[in-house]
């Protein structure tokens, strides 16, 4: 084990403790090929019995979905993403809001770390998020974590999952 | 939902990338053939419009228990229902008081069971078992003349297959086509009053192995109104020679639903959708013992209402009215022509020439079923 991973190892684990308040609260998806309850039905099915999820609401003219995490907060917007596609329909884009901590990797990049994920934080926020890096602070923040890609059709993940961050809302 | 700032993610996301490559190749592979099955479907579509159709004697009648007919059932999704239809048609008299080999009942009920599986994501298999019970009243000189019974009808196991989806801003497009056998599962022996056998138009079953085909397409946001959508279906049941040594005319249906959804709840509890529906059907002449039945068929053109109510999650109830608007009625027997036209006859009585047992509009269908769906498997 080099030098880098054993810095980055030490990193993750300084932050393990108060990671326990880290959490996913909110996801939101717009999907399309919803087109009548019984579509949405199976999306709600799919989605509800997902570990982690508390509660799904479907507003089927919108095309949207919105998911309310359990207490905990362990929920994996991958498998969201996942059992949305299984479920019939497509994910066209989906958000999150989550609470967490910015820390850098082993190989130097800034990642928010949420529970046992971690998202990669886009370069124009370096500045701005600079002084929270590896600070105790816990931010929540708003981003899209993933958009299809223009002209696929039907696909599931077809590009490289992306997060966006959009927002700071709140640091703590 | 603006985007500001992107980042590939490189976490345990990421392995889920390896399926979703083999997807896109698919897909690539699949708009290009998109261009050729566009032309076909819109081919499809004009010819059916122009096609009439014909009946729904021993019929599917809702055969697809769903607002909107092109999708498939969600994966893993199971569905039952149960659909009761009555049908009625105008009285026929025969002073002979014998009943026409073509005659068609006056008074239909098919309550069906229905049993839907999505397997996949562009597939679902349904199993439709019918109970049928027919009624044929005939006016004659000394009161009317009713006869008929009930008895399970012919039972059909059907394959979806969802062919074309494309999402859009304004909505989802969507076409399928469904096909599958009728299966002789039906009653074949009722009698009338005098303890004859029932022509084969008027059994339950139809004794006979056919062959069901439907095309299918929804468009939801029509006019870029999200919430009106346009549906239509297609279908065709090809007959094959039946009980009696009859076959019955080949049937085909072209029907066209506009609905609007007035109100929706974001749970997914409660919907309501409504709107007009118009029902070209077409049959072709009976045949029987290999002699074409010249003008026993004919068309129908109905008009009405459908609506759809969701009561609860996954569970809806229906409502569907038809009456007819136009009729008309195949060519009867060509003069010098070579087949005869058999009316009047028992399959054990010898044939003859009569005159043409023209067909006889339907008057007006009503509908209603409920749905329940529920969660399969995973």
């Amino acid at each position: 084990m080099n030098t880098r991973k054993l810095a980055g190892l030490f990193l993750f684990s300084s932050v393990l403790v108060p990671l326990s308040r880290a959490q996913v609260k909110h996801i939101e998806m717009r999907v399309e090929g919803m087109t009548c309850n019984f579509c949405a039905f199976g999306v709600k099915q799919y989605l509800g019995r997902q570990s982690g999820v508390q509660k799904v609401e479907v507003a089927l003219i919108q095309g949207k979905v919105d998911i309310t995490p359990k207490e905990d907060g362990q929920i994996d917007p991958a498998k969201l993403l996942k059992a949305t596609y299984d479920s019939g329909v497509t994910v066209a884009e989906m958000d999150m809001t989550a609470r967490g901590r910015i820390v850098t990797d082993s190989s130097g990049n800034f990642i928010l770390l949420v529970a046992n994920q971690s998202f990669a934080i886009a370069p124009d926020l370096l500045k701005r998020l600079e002084p929270l890096v590896n600070s105790p602070t816990i931010v929540t923040v708003y981003g899209e974590l993933y958009r299809k890609p223009a002209g696929d059709q039907n696909t599931y993940a077809s590009a490289p999952l992306k997060l966006l961050i959009l927002d700071v809302q709140k640091k703590e | 939902m603006g985007a500001v700032h992107e980042f590939l993610v490189e976490n345990e996301l990421t392995p889920l990338l390896a399926r979703p490559l083999c997807a896109k190749e698919k897909v690539v592979r699949f708009q290009e053939s998109i261009a050729c099955r566009r032309l076909m479907w819109v081919c499809l579509l004009v010819l059916s419009s122009f096609y009439a159709s014909t009946a729904r004697g021993q019929d599917p009648a809702g055969r697809d228990p769903a607002p909107e007919t092109a999708p498939t059932l969600f994966p893993g999704g199971g569905l039952v229902s149960f659909n009761s239809g009555f049908t009625t048609r105008g009285l026929t008299s025969n002073p002979s008081e014998v009943i026409p080999l073509t005659a068609r009942p006056t008074f239909s009920h098919a309550g069906v069971f229905i049993f839907r599986w999505g397997f996949h994501r562009d597939f679902d298999l349904t199993v439709l078992v019918p109970v049928i019970t027919n009624h044929y009243e005939m006016a004659s000189p000394n009161g009317n003349l009713v006869s008929g019974g009930t008895g399970i009808g012919d039972a059909m196991l059907l394959v979806k297959y969802r062919f074309y989806r494309q999402d859009s801003e304004r909505g989802t497009t969507q076409a399928s086509v469904t096909f599958g056998p009728k299966l002789p599962t039906g009653r074949t022996d009722l009698n009338d009053v005098n303890g004859n056998r029932l022509p084969a138009s008027l059994q339950p079953g139809s004794g006979s192995t056919d062959f069901f085909l439907a095309a299918n397409w929804t468009y939801t946001g029509l006019f870029n109104v999200k919430r009106l959508v346009a549906d239509g279906d297609f279908n065709s049941l090809v007959r094959s020679t039946g009980t009696q040594d009859t076959r019955l005319g080949i049937e085909l249906e072209s029907r066209f639903w506009l609905s609007y959804t007035p109100y929706q709840s974001k749970d997914v509890k409660r919907e309501w959708l409504i709107g007009p529906s118009f029902v070209w059907m077409h049959r072709q002449d009976d045949m029987i013992a290999g002699v074409t039945q010249y003008g026993s068929g004919g068309g129908d053109l109905l008009a009405g209402i459908t609506t759809f109510l969701g009561v609860r999650p996954g569970m809806h109830i229906w409502l569907r009215m038809d009456w007819d608007v136009a009729h008309s009625s195949n060519p009867g027997l060509v003069p010098g022509g070579h087949d005869h036209v058999l009316s009047g006859l028992h399959s054990n009585q010898s044939s003859t020439t009569a005159p043409v047992v023209e067909h006889v509009p339907l008057r007006r269908c009503f509908t209603f079923g409920i749905t329940q769906q529920f969660r399969f498997h995973h």
